[in-house]
């Protein structure tokens, strides 16, 4: 593979010596519409260590969006979470009331999203949204608080903390915008973020930057961090592991210098061909022939058999199951392209 | 520093560069401005009527009745020789006062159900837009004539009989903005940092699509006064002798080939304060929209 590795990963060890903060066991969410029963995710079984870096990657519709979603139970109607556990720190968080939810969501939890143009409230000051969220631990005084967004409004790297914070949103570029929302999730310092493409709606220069101020606030805070982006390229540069889905289920994990270097499942394989590289020793990138299975009408066996070249008679009809196939390497396909 | 007097243009100063400057209001946004001084006159009719109108509006002289606008009646005299300018004056507050509270009273309550029914939507969902789609089915003017013939004629019952119909209009603009809104990811952000429904659906949804409801408000005092006015002429309204300016219309049909002036002087007044509310409707449209029209 012409694909440089980063010669450092990020901080935590990509070996299980670090307790599980995060685990979610056989998680089913379907989505109810008139047509049809779409399940969005469909058995998947991953988790999360302490200060790790997770990446989920896949295609638009591939259900990593959704799983990360399901973790903070953010799925609305019609969608509806029918199966499996999420244990956070021994708890249940399926069976969370209300209340527990609220306390869980953002002190606990926290989440980035993809768009930072209609991320933040448009009629509410940059201040006021970010007190928001310290208010909700009622110990502190106003001014103590005005203190704490200030200080965070300098970690993300906003210049001029105290001037910014009384402006509205429209009056911050879209690189800062996200910025703003790293900061209101990460004020009350949670143990896990989730970020959903968080660097999807911003242009590369400005990518790098929050990537890079993620990471450090993963280092600063000893977050875990859920990764959810479509970008190999975001994978090898942040994630201690990566999780591969294809039409809601995971088909290959293991921690990401494997899955670069000694990738199994042909999905996989696909993914890694179709990454430009600097040195231009091919013409063409590879494309995966086909498109992305129809999600209310998925193929018998394997999921991805319609558009596997090494695709046997076994493929179609069998359930192809994710089994161990090396230290810590996990692989839903019979064969080995390697 | 020498340079900076070069650059010096030439500024021009007097009355005329101050009303033409570009910064001032009625430059930047003229519909609120025009709207603004309509309705700061209104208010001062409204605040001052007593002293404006010049006779008793409910006082009849037969010697004076049926006179052409003169300078004694400058709008002219009715039927019962009433002086028309003190009672259209002396109608002002009544018929502002029907189009302020029509549009108020329905205004919280289809706030209230259309945030409801658009946040939690589901079983809550169904059962008030049903609700809706009830009231919708009846026409409107109809729904209205009954309401008032059971509760009977008057101005209260005019504003219940409004309030009772005319939610259901606020309920669905708003009901429509808050299924929109619901699934921007400010509010999903703001679920994910822990917040409650009753927070999220007051600080962070109901600013956001108030405006609408707001507009659609000032548009819609302007037809409540209409409205007013239609049940006044058909005799639902405001009973006489109060003056009101759909009774004075009603009342001066019968006299417009001789004394038009009975109908046509209350018709200009809803016309102006319709107009006023529009203007202000239109300008607050502008004014609203955080980082807007501006810039």
């Amino acid at each position: 593979m012409a694909f440089n590795l980063p010669t450092t990963l990020s901080n935590s060890p990509a070996n299980g010596s670090q307790p599980e903060l995060l685990m979610v066991e056989n998680l089913q969410v379907k989505f109810f519409t008139h047509l049809s029963t779409i399940t969005a995710v469909d058995g998947v079984t991953f988790s999360i260590r302490e200060r790790e870096t997770l990446g989920l990657v896949g295609e638009s519709g591939s259900g990593k969006s959704v799983t990360c979603r399901s973790i903070v139970r953010l799925i609305q109607r019609p969608g509806k979470i029918v199966g499996g556990r999420i244990i956070y720190n021994n708890r249940d968080i399926l069976s969370l009331s209300r209340r527990e939810l609220n306390n869980f969501r953002g002190k606990e939890v926290s989440m980035i999203f993809q768009d930072p143009m209609t991320a933040l409230n448009p009629v509410l000051r940059i201040r006021d949204q970010i007190i928001e969220t310290l208010e909700e631990d009622q110990e502190n005084s106003p001014q103590e608080n005005l203190q704490t967004a200030i200080k965070l409004m300098k970690m993300v790297g906003i210049p001029i903390p105290e001037r910014r914070l009384t402006e509205y949103p429209h009056q911050f570029s879209g690189g800062m915008r996200q910025r703003v929302m790293i900061a209101t999730a990460i004020s009350r310092q949670p143990r896990l973020l989730l970020a959903d493409e968080p660097t999807t709606a911003v242009d590369v220069t400005i990518q790098d930057q929050i990537l890079k101020l993620l990471l450090h606030l993963q280092h600063e805070f000893g977050m875990s961090l859920l990764l959810v982006t479509h970008d190999l390229g975001i994978v090898a540069q942040t994630c201690d592991r990566v999780a591969v889905m294809y039409a809601g289920r995971i088909i290959e994990m293991t921690d990401t210098v494997t899955l670069f270097k000694n990738f199994h499942h042909p999905y996989t394989m696909g993914l890694m061909n179709s990454i430009p590289t600097v040195k231009a020793t091919r013409h063409r990138l590879i494309p995966i022939p086909g498109m992305p299975p129809d999600m209310a009408k998925l193929p018998d066996g394997c999921r991805f058999h319609p558009r596997c070249q090494f695709a046997t008679d076994e493929c179609r009809s069998g359930d192809i199951p994710l089994r161990q196939v090396g230290n810590n390497h996990f692989s839903a396909c019979i064969k080995d392209v390697r | 520093m020498g340079t900076a007097q070069i650059t010096r243009t030439y500024e021009p100063s007097g009355l005329i560069a101050y009303i033409t400057h570009r910064n001032r209001i009625w430059r930047k946004n003229p519909s609120l401005f025009a709207g603004g001084v309509i309705l700061l006159a209104i208010f001062v009719v409204i605040l001052f009527n007593k002293q404006i109108a010049p006779y008793n509006p409910i006082a009849m002289d037969f010697n004076a009745a049926l006179q052409a606008p003169s300078r004694q009646h400058i709008l002219g005299t009715d039927n019962y020789g009433r002086d028309l300018f003190s009672r259209i004056i002396r109608a002002t507050p009544l018929d502002l006062k029907v189009g302020i509270l029509a549009v108020l009273f329905p205004l919280i309550i289809g706030v209230f159900v259309g945030m409801l029914s658009g946040y939690f939507g589901g079983i809550v969902d169904t059962i008030f837009m049903r609700l809706v789609d009830t009231f919708i089915a009846f026409p409107f003017m109809v729904l209205i004539i009954s309401v008032i013939a059971v509760l009977g004629p008057g101005l209260n019952n005019v504003i219940l009989a409004v309030t009772m119909v005319s939610w259901i209009i606020y309920a669905r603009l708003v009901r429509g903005e808050v299924l929109v809104a619901k699934n921007l990811e400010y509010v999903m952000a703001a679920k994910v940092l822990g917040y409650s429904d009753l927070r999220i659906m007051i600080r962070h949804i109901l600013p956001n699509v108030i405006t609408t409801a707001i507009i659609f408000g000032a548009l819609d005092v302007a037809l409540d006064i209409l409205l007013a006015s239609s049940l006044g002429f058909l005799g639902l309204g405001v009973q006489p002798p109060e003056p009101e300016w759909g009774a004075i219309i009603a009342e001066g049909r019968q006299f417009m080939s001789t004394a038009w002036w009975i109908s046509v002087y209350p018709g200009i007044a809803i016309i102006i304060t319709g107009a006023g509310f529009a203007l202000l409707a239109d300008g607050l449209a502008d004014v609203l929209r955080v980082g807007g029209k501006e810039g």
